[in-house]
């Protein structure tokens, strides 16, 4: 399908390096594979569960051990350099300021009751700003993953603010819903070029030249067949986007290419909601198959549910208390392992693979630089569940 | 591989010198260098790949560690204590030889048994500071946090959730409607009997209610505001029993359990929202909410059956209403599963009913008999949530 938006940079910059270098450029590589995935995945969740949800870090860690070293450039892995132990303490940090607000939260529904409209002013602040450390939480995980990602053992690193980054987010974010979505592509070039103009491997920092309205064309099209394909041209354009983002970002002397398909955007998000759904009925199906069967063999057992609570309303009775032990033992491993087995694993081997490298850069040149590393993870982000991987 | 013994003995002794070829980056630049790989005694010598190339690093053996996880495939990663420096080799000879002087190196997963002890010790800890959180530190710090909530807020909060709880117990009951039950007469003994039984110098102004629900139930919210199910009136045999439920809310109101119960929710549910972090859906946490819900303590319990005693000790009532009551909802409730009983928030049990059995003297009933009837047919009249 040609591209009747994108200006005609599809193929090669101008400046694609010296004679000798490869005029294709060099592609990323990816070479994980199910296997070890799944292996890590399964015991990851395993451990998850046996500790309480307390091994969560060391195995969030472990798999992204195993993905950054599968990927590779020039025949060098990239390597994950993070601990289990720094993303526990950024955790137990955010977790503080949570309690802060949820505690205050809960101050102003005592002191007002739940009807009150004071009561909802102070839900609806509550609501924003979570919403605004969900930002922040985004963009603070992102500076530790880069920070704690090398290769040819370099740091790549990210400055600037979470802050201003959050009230970006949070400024463009308000204007795409009062435009209802319309002009949702300059909130995603916006934080683009926030994100990727400050960022950089070593001493070479990365620039970004793309505007939104070079976008704005191919998103009011997928944007207006959004419900009729059933969101199906949204993947649409994130690959066009994904695309034209590569193509305008820069780090000193080598520019990107990207030849990411829809199709395959489309298949990975198929095969995993698809499996996702048939894994949920299946489970759910057992679990009414068993809980028909106990009640079969024990009928008082439903008849005496009522008498589990006789002074406080707010327990109705254990069947629900099931339903949510259920939910934690049953559905959140599975959906856990699918989603790395057949969503994160296949976008690495699709996405990364995409990105070809043009230019020559003489990497003896690249020195190390001096930001300071961070001694907490991500914090915020894994508190608010904001991290891809 | 020699055993760790034998390693030890020949120490830096080792006389083979095994040389190969690798690629360094130095953690300075991204470049990448062909070096030279000599494994020495005492630890690994790294030269540039040409004659007479100088020596970018020596690393001591124990230093030595792996940078991934050890696979079949693939070259091999080395780094030396937290330095940035890392070296790759391929070539097996050498891999052999760097893994036989550098016991980090040795490519094995450790043992089911050493994987084993280490997660049970990880578990049995963890277990231990959930259970000392909750069994411990959250109640104190909850009933501590309810005893310095001001009352007018109690009040407040209690009024704003007589409705949605209604409702939600309608629900659960399987009625459509849920209303107050207002015939004149009822109210007017069921008043007559609050005012006998609230304490003279309480700070809460006790509302006491019926609703039209068939369940033999009846609960106390923050502030005063208490509810009876119809399904209760309909149960109780005599006005003494619906005298003992009511001193026994009153007991909770006065003791806030309600408004403990409920910080105490909000501080299960962060819990183990961050335990399991999952505070973006807070299905966790509702989840967490309903298991201290169930969890309505023993102790509140027995706190509200005390001052229930002394509530109606003070108003010249038996407290056998109250035993008889509980004696009958266990005979009704049957022998439920072990399981759901023991998740009960009353459980049936002797030592309560004989604390019932000492205030249990001959005293003049809490309602005369044309009362008791009006208080039955309290639902004679009926008023509606507003929808």
């Amino acid at each position: 399908m040609r591209d009747p938006v994108l200006p005609a940079t599809h193929g090669l910059p101008e400046d694609a390096g010296p004679a000798g270098a490869p005029a294709a450029g060099r592609r990323l590589e990816y070479d994980g594979a199910c296997g070890p995935v799944a292996k890590i995945a399964i015991s990851n969740t395993l451990l998850t569960l046996a500790t309480l949800g307390v091994y969560r870090f060391w195995g969030k860690t472990r798999m992204r051990r195993y993905l950054w070293s599968r990927v590779s450039f020039l025949g060098d892995r990239a390597e994950y350099t993070g601990t289990g132990r720094e993303l526990l303490l950024g955790f137990a940090a955010a977790i503080v300021v949570l309690a802060l607000l949820g505690g205050a939260l809960f101050g102003i529904e005592m002191a007002t009751g739940i009807d009150h409209p004071f009561y909802w002013a102070a839900q609806g602040i509550y609501s924003l700003v979570v919403l605004f450390l969900v930002f922040v939480a985004e963009y603070r995980a992102r500076r530790y993953r880069l920070i704690r990602t090398e290769w040819r053992s370099i740091r790549f690193a990210q400055d600037g603010s979470s802050l201003r980054y959050a009230l970006l987010a949070l400024g463009w974010a308000a204007v795409t819903v009062l435009s209802l979505g319309t002009t949702y592509v300059v909130y995603r070039t916006r934080l683009q070029r926030y994100r990727t103009t400050r960022t950089s491997f070593g001493d070479r920092r990365f620039e970004f030249e793309g505007r939104a309205r070079d976008l704005l064309k191919t998103w009011l099209l997928a944007w207006l067949f959004l419900l009729p394909t059933l969101g199906l041209t949204y993947l649409w354009y994130r690959a066009r986007e994904f695309r034209y983002f590569a193509e305008k970002s820069r780090c000193g002397a080598l520019s990107f290419t990207s030849d990411l398909g829809t199709g395959s955007l489309i298949r990975i998000v198929f095969v995993f909601v698809l499996l996702t759904l048939l894994a949920v009925g299946l489970l759910l199906a057992a679990i009414a198959a068993l809980a028909v069967t106990a009640f079969a063999l024990n009928p008082e057992l439903a008849g005496s549910i009522p008498w589990a609570n006789a002074s406080l309303p707010f327990d109705l009775g254990g069947s629900e208390l099931a339903g949510y032990v259920i939910a934690i033992a049953v559905f959140f491993p599975v959906i856990a392992v699918l989603r790395m087995l057949f969503l994160v694993h296949p976008l690495f081997r699709s996405v990364l693979p995409s990105v070809r490298v043009i230019g020559e850069e003489d990497y003896g040149a690249i020195a190390q630089s001096a930001q300071s590393m961070p001694r907490q993870g991500e914090g915020l982000a894994d508190a608010l569940d904001v991290g891809a991987v | 591989m020699p055993s760790t013994w034998a390693r030890y003995r020949a120490g830096p002794a080792l006389p083979v010198v095994v040389r190969g070829t690798g690629s360094y980056f130095d953690g300075e630049s991204a470049a990448r260098r062909g070096v030279e790989v000599e494994v020495a005694p005492g630890g690994l010598r790294i030269l540039e790949a040409r004659a007479g190339g100088r020596e970018l690093a020596f690393w001591r053996y124990r230093e030595l560690r792996p940078v991934d996880e050890p696979t079949s495939d693939g070259p091999r990663r080395i780094r030396a204590g937290n330095g940035r420096a890392r070296l790759v080799v391929e070539d097996p000879a050498l891999i052999a030889a760097l893994s036989a002087r550098a016991p980090r190196l040795a490519a094995r997963e450790p043992g089911w048994t050493r994987l084993g002890l280490r997660w049970a010790g990880l578990l049995i800890l963890s277990i231990a500071v959930l259970l000392a959180t909750l069994g411990l530190g959250l109640p104190r710090f909850a009933d501590e946090a309810a005893r310095i909530v001001p009352h007018q807020w109690e009040t407040g909060f209690g009024e704003s959730l007589v409705e949605p709880v209604l409702r939600a117990l309608a629900r659960f009951d399987g009625a459509d409607e849920v209303a107050f039950c207002t015939a004149s007469r009822g109210v007017e003994s069921l008043d007559d009997l609050t005012r006998r039984l609230a304490p003279a110098a309480s700070p809460y102004r006790f509302v006491v209610r019926v609703v039209n629900l068939e369940m033999v139930n009846a609960f106390a919210l923050p502030g005063g505001q208490i509810v009876i199910a119809e399904g209760l009136l309909r149960f109780a045999e005599s006005p003494d029993e619906v005298a003992g439920v009511l001193a026994h809310e009153m007991g909770h109101v006065l003791h806030r359990h309600s408004t403990a119960a409920m910080v105490e929710a909000l501080g299960l549910a962060f819990l183990f929202g961050a335990m399991l972090g999952d505070f973006g859906t807070g299905v966790i946490g509702a989840g967490a909410e309903t298991l201290v819900g169930l969890r309505f303590r023993r102790e509140a319990e027995a706190e509200a059956d005390g001052r229930a005693l002394a509530l109606l000790g003070h108003a010249g009532l038996s407290s056998r209403g109250l035993a008889d009551f509980f004696e009958r909802l266990q005979r009704k409730a049957g022998d439920g599963s072990a399981a759901l009983r023991l998740l009960s928030t009353h459980p049936p049990n002797e030592s309560r009913r004989r604390g019932f059995e000492r205030g249990a003297t001959a005293r003049p009933p809490s309602l005369d008999e044309p009362q008791w009837k009006s208080l039955r047919e309290i639902c004679a009249r009926q008023q509606p949530l507003d929808p």
